[in-house]
């Protein structure tokens, strides 16, 4: 029997670069980072005040922030979504300046930041009907939920399925990742030798999966392929992530068994690279175990627009189709003096290299790692 | 074919592991806890287990139930290949309050990061993931409706299309939680189970945790 084929046929994303996926391409490129002071709430007592942010949002108003950002990337649709598409939504915590509100304020608007109300709002927005589910699987949850999507597409369960991510910068988050002192005071630096942390962002993106038959009878355009996905826990650490970068080894492992592909398919690496010591760390010890004395072309995107949380994987995803499409890797924005350790993996330049394949890694709180393989 | 090999599920008050037809009443987490590794259910110490916050402890006392459920050790330091997926009706609601009224009430200068990690769907099983050893698939779902049979079905999926071998399926509150052993392979002789399917037919439509932790406990009685 011919196994059904996930294909990509649309997507776009909103960051702190701006609207749109070109806007967003461009900005990497530039070599400019989006990580600017904090003005949406008071941060001068935390261990760093930067973050990628969106300028134009509303904090305290009627919608949430990441509603604002879902609705400006519902403005951003390229492609018509079929009424009939099933719908995934990813997020870490949803619009969770409801639940500040009622704290701050007493407001009784906490049940308000609740993901399934939130999976009901998108469901309404992007006027789909299919059935719904929320994924949130911490910073590994868009790529998690991207995953969910090609497999149900695969086993015949769903024909079109629409994936949506995002998530804010909020006084919540800040406080605590900086109370972790997982914060760059100087913004995040993704695989410099001085490296001090993370820099958080916000966004939305969306991605529409069909079966390539569906696509095919549509005369859609194919912008790419969902070749493989992969989940394990390392079973370590709450928020530290394995020192051996064996947990993150298994889920590429299982990544690609399920592509049916062997590691030297593999052209280049989006990795996770938040700028944290130990997640930068592990994740190069992984890609020397993975890929056995081969040095590949890697990069991480949360020097330019911050560490977005939930929807980290997605954006990766989008990015790496542009890395296919143009045959070019975007520079690791913010290295400065690349870590003895990712010489010749990590540049900081943009590069051109014949890529047909990427690896996609994400790394989240409880040691949930993700791996995605994508190609055209 | 997928099949359940251990049920467990836990009320505000009521403990009950459903094929090996162990169950109690208890009177609080740290209570049924002591009583859990007196029965030897718990083999070996679940570390942190008093900084949990109520989803997370209700979650590892409830798969602690249904691993014994199914006969299957996890006091070996050896890592395991089995995953864990969870839902529940309003994720993390309660944590987030207390995470972010206490940083409030601390001066709004300084959060707790112990409180901080609870402010995720997905901390509870990664706790469970931790402390057993499991390093399948974790992650946590959640739907408009009918939480625990959409995630038997999302479970019954993994299973069938290789991304998982064994899964271990939660729905938990900070009231009650009911926790499925899921398996690819057939039960050994010694171990009684049922059909995944049976067992979605049996909640079909029932919309509520306390719900279907009524029509698992009923079944049990015929």
């Amino acid at each position: 029997m011919k196994e059904i084929e996930p294909v990509i046929v649309d997507c776009n994303a909103i960051t702190s670069y701006g609207e749109g996926m070109d806007t967003c391409w461009q900005g990497l490129l530039s070599k400019q980072t989006a990580i600017s002071d904090v003005d949406r709430f008071d941060a001068s007592h935390f261990n760093s005040s930067k973050a990628a942010t969106i300028k134009d949002l509303v904090l305290g108003g009627e919608k949430s922030l990441v509603f604002q950002m879902i609705e400006k990337l519902k403005a951003n649709i390229n492609e018509p979504i079929p009424e009939s598409a099933d719908l995934i939504l990813a997020s870490l915590n949803g619009e969770i300046d409801f639940l500040e509100e009622e704290v701050l304020t007493g407001n009784s608007k906490s049940e308000e930041s609740r993901l399934d109300f939130l999976l009901k709002k998108t469901h309404d927005l992007f006027s789909v009907r299919g059935r719904g589910m929320v994924v949130s699987s911490a910073c590994a949850s868009a790529a998690i939920a991207v995953g969910r999507a090609a497999s149900l597409i695969k086993a015949g369960k769903s024909d079109c399925i629409l994936v949506v991510s995002s998530d804010c910068v909020s006084e919540f988050l800040f406080s605590g990742f900086s109370s972790l002192m997982a914060l760059d005071q100087r913004g995040a630096r993704p695989f410099d030798k001085n490296r001090r942390g993370l820099s958080i962002g916000e966004g939305a993106a969306y991605i529409l999966l069909m079966s390539r038959e569906k696509a095919n009878k549509e005369g859609r355009n194919i912008k790419g392929n969902i070749l493989g996905w992969g989940i394990s826990c390392d079973a370590n650490h709450a928020t530290g992530p394995s020192i051996d970068g064996q947990g993150l080894v298994l889920a590429v492992e299982r990544a690609l068994e399920s592509g049916k592909l062997t590691r030297d398919k593999i052209s280049s690496i989006c990795a996770h690279g938040t700028g944290t010591v130990y997640n930068d760390a592990m994740e190069i010890k992984a890609f020397k175990k993975i890929f056995d004395g081969k040095v590949l072309p890697a990069y991480s995107v949360k020097g330019a627009i911050g560490h977005t949380m939930g929807l980290a994987g997605l954006m990766d995803i989008l990015v790496a189709i542009e890395t296919i499409k143009s045959n070019v890797l975007p520079p690791t924005v913010g290295v400065e003096d690349i870590d003895d350790e990712a010489v010749g993996w990590i540049r900081r330049e943009v590069i051109e290299v014949s890529n047909d394949i990427v690896l996609s890694t994400n790394s989240g709180f409880g040691g949930i790692n993700s791996a995605l393989i994508i190609g055209l | 074919m997928a099949n359940v090999q251990g049920i467990s599920w836990i009320t505000h008050n009521y403990f009950s592991a459903k094929f090996r037809n162990v169950s109690g009443a208890y009177e609080n987490s740290r209570d049924l806890y002591c009583q859990l590794k007196e029965k030897g259910i718990i083999r070996k110490n679940i570390k942190d287990f008093g900084r949990f916050d109520k989803v997370s402890a209700n979650t590892c006392l409830a798969i602690s139930l249904a691993l014994f459920d199914a006969r299957i050790d996890h006091s070996e330091e050896k890592k395991q290949d089995l995953g864990i997926l969870s839902t529940n009706e309003k994720g993390c609601l309660q944590s987030n309050i207390n995470y972010f009224k206490d940083y409030v009430e601390c001066g709004r200068k300084l959060s707790r990061g112990n409180l901080f990690i609870y402010t995720l769907p997905s901390t509870p099983i990664a706790e469970a993931a931790i402390n057993f050893r499991f390093q399948g698939p974790v992650l946590y779902l959640t739907f408009a409706e009918d939480q625990t049979n959409q995630i038997l079905e999302q479970g019954r999926m993994m299973i069938e299309s290789k991304e998982a071998v064994d899964l271990l399926i939660v729905n938990a509150s900070e009231e009650d939680a009911v926790c499925f052993l899921v398996q690819s392979r057939r039960a050994s002789s010694e171990n009684i189970y049922m059909a995944l399917s049976e067992m979605q037919n049996l909640i079909k439509g029932v919309k509520t945790l306390p719900k279907v932790i009524e029509e698992i406990s009923k079944e049990g009685q015929k």
